[in-house]
């Protein structure tokens, strides 16, 4: 960013101050602790003994780790592949509607966060369980005998992947949708296109920032989930989310879980300098320069 | 070509659009002209076919495209905001329609050439739309719609977004355009000046209610309406009755006081004792210190300002009832002493010919 002159870059740096510092502190930091402790060697009873090795590094890429972590990034894209199918409809079905009826759908779409993330997860529990709501509807309904075991399945972890993601990707596909000029689909029309083709020329290309965001959204944030596959999914569906927890208390080997972290947090920055690199947030940033 | 028989559009218990009907020839340069909320975008709509209609009928060479998609129909439309697709530059813009057409590409290219070079854009090729200004995007819009080659070219409002220059200087290369590609124009705005100078005839509405449909000099020199007369140019009322229909000479009493004898060049419909307005525009009228001859008419007033505006001179008279009007003398007349200047609050006769003005009806 340009400053014309030295009050103005004080008044920006007096602006960004608080969150600039909120970062520093509690995000930044933190980073680099994680970052340092997997460089150190393991204590007995957890927590690090400081050193420098490279062990733990090595280990995260071994057999068994890796193949965590291509499970992770397996169960992450197809998750995302699945919320766009999904959440794409939604949200166009909403920016197509009148105002009334996009706020009302707007609300639906929100709703859930007014309830604890745990809470919803737990309640997963009671509809996909043994006794839960599915299996007793489909025994009432005489379609199934047994009851079938929903619970602790690769079919759960999606299914709750998909459930707890997919406001985050209706979103900004929404928001995407919803700023575009409908005109647009007019001319097209106008021009001969019908609505097929209009859809895949116009409207979806104009709608690509808003997937591309709710796929930096959802994609990675459930790279590091382990919540949902730790209460729905069972042991055979570990994430390298789960694997990190697990360092972290059972296994007390805080070095490992470290650098587990920060493979992940790597991970992660890849893929977002990808989205600022193509789809560059600051595209905006005339609006600072005037 | 074009019929709209009995049209009409409803939104709730509201006509955006009321019974309209309009007859629109082939080649014609055809202006809808009102102000916003009129009911003239809807129509332009109606006929694109992004709104559909509440009744009537839309033929097009005897053809009725009310129920067809705006795809299947052979109209294009330059829009308000010019709607360039902002992920395809200015050949992929322009080559959109015929793309869909399934074209040959060197037909394409041919075809995208002529349009570019047809709206002077010929080297842009390669520009997205987000580095055109304003005249060009239109620009770009026009020759994207003309390429297919439609039947009927729609514009709505294309001009109101450019700048006062640009703009009119765009009028005059419409014209040239439409003439040269011979496609029925049916031009959308809020413009009076725009329509009278681009258009063969002007459709003037209100409230979804077509007024009048004639050609410019027609609804400028015999508006058959109060609103049509107070939209177009400027005009001054008068409030008369009839006294006396003789022939062609009709005697009026303007104002409760003066006596004016009026020839009008067209039959009307009046009768005697009807309440009338009188609309008498502000370049009929001559100032003199004299009494007005016996061959025109006139009433007394004083001059309470004058606004010098280049060729004309603009007087406002103040009248015996304190109603104000305003008279347009060219500055030539005065220049070569044909005419007095006059000084504020001097006391002067309005004249005029008694062919000129109009009778409408009182209702406003």
């Amino acid at each position: 960013m340009k400053t014309k002159n030295k009050k103005n870059f004080y008044e920006l740096l007096f602006l960004i101050f608080p969150s600039f510092g909120w970062l520093l502190f509690f995000f930044l930091i933190p980073l680099i602790i994680a970052l340092i402790y997997s460089f150190n060697y393991k204590g007995t009873h957890g927590g690090v003994i400081p050193g420098f090795t490279l062990e733990h590094y090595k280990n995260v890429f071994s057999g068994q780790y890796i193949k965590i972590f291509l499970n992770s990034l397996t169960l992450a894209s197809i998750t995302t592949a699945l919320t766009i199918l999904i959440g794409y409809p939604v949200a166009y079905f909403m920016a197509a509607s009148n105002s009334k009826l996009k706020s009302i759908l707007m609300f639906f779409v929100i709703l859930p966060f007014w309830t604890n993330f745990l809470i919803r997860v737990y309640s997963f529990i009671m509809i996909l369980g043994r006794e839960g709501l599915i299996n007793k509807t489909l025994m009432w309904s005489g379609m199934i005998s047994e009851p079938l075991s929903l619970l602790n399945s690769t079919f759960a972890v999606y299914l709750g992947f998909i459930y707890y993601n997919l406001p985050y990707m209706i979103i900004p596909i929404f928001s995407a949708l919803d700023k575009m000029d409908v005109s647009l689909i007019e001319a097209s029309m106008d021009l001969g296109a019908g609505k097929k083709r209009t859809f895949f020329k116009i409207t979806f290309p104009q709608s690509i920032p808003g997937v591309v965001a709710g796929i930096v959204f959802v994609f990675i944030p459930t790279l590091g989930n382990f919540v949902i596959p730790d209460l729905l999914g069972g042991k055979d569906n570990y994430i390298i989310g789960n694997l990190i927890t697990l360092q972290f208390q059972q296994g007390r080997n805080w070095p490992l879980g470290s650098a587990l972290s920060s493979v992940l947090i790597f991970l992660a920055m890849i893929f977002i300098s990808l989205y600022i690199r193509y789809y560059n947030p600051s595209k905006s940033k005339k609006m600072i320069e005037v | 070509m074009l019929e709209l028989i009995n049209i009409s559009k409803i939104y709730g218990n509201t006509a955006a659009v009321n019974d309209v009907s309009l007859n629109i020839e082939s080649g014609e340069f055809f202006c809808l002209l009102g102000p916003s909320g009129c009911g003239k975008t809807t129509i332009l709509r109606m006929i694109a076919g992004f709104e559909n209609i509440s009744s009537g009928k839309i033929l097009l060479d005897g053809e009725d495209i009310a129920q067809l998609p705006p795809y299947k129909r052979n109209v294009n439309t330059v829009f308000q905001n010019y709607a360039l697709f902002p992920n395809y530059n200015v050949f992929d813009n322009v080559a959109y329609g015929l793309k869909i057409k399934k074209l040959s590409k060197q037909e394409i290219s041919k075809n995208v050439d002529e349009g570019l070079a047809m709206v002077g854009l010929t080297g842009y090729e390669k520009r997205m739309p987000s580095q055109l200004s304003g005249g060009q995007q239109q620009r770009v819009a026009l020759a994207r719609a003309i390429v297919n080659k439609p039947k009927i070219l729609l514009l709505d409002e294309p001009l109101s977004a450019l700048d006062k220059k640009i703009a009119e200087q765009t009028r005059i290369e419409l014209i040239t355009l439409q003439r040269k590609l011979g496609i029925t124009f049916i031009f959308v705005t809020h413009n009076q000046q725009e329509a009278l100078t681009l258009s063969d005839r002007i459709a003037v509405m209100k409230n979804g209610f077509l007024l009048q449909c004639d050609n410019p000099q027609t609804i400028y020199e015999s508006p058959n309406n109060y609103f049509t007369a107070d939209f177009i140019g400027t005009m001054n009322f008068f409030d008369g009755e009839i006294l006396d229909i003789n022939g062609q000479n009709i005697t009026i009493k303007l104002l409760d006081r003066f006596i004016i004898s009026y020839k009008p060049k067209k039959k009307t419909n009046f009768n005697i004792k009807d309440k009338i307005i009188f609309g008498l525009r502000p370049e009929q009228m001559k100032i003199g210190l004299l009494e007005p001859k016996d061959y025109e008419n006139g009433i007394e007033g004083i001059i309470e300002s004058q606004i010098f505006i280049g060729e004309i001179t603009k007087y406002i008279i103040k009248l015996e009832n304190n109603q104000k009007i305003t008279a347009n003398i060219l500055n030539y007349l005065v220049l070569d002493s044909k005419v007095m200047p006059y000084d504020m609050n001097e006391r002067i006769f309005i004249s005029w010919s008694k062919n000129s003005g109009v009778i409408l009806e009182n209702k406003k």
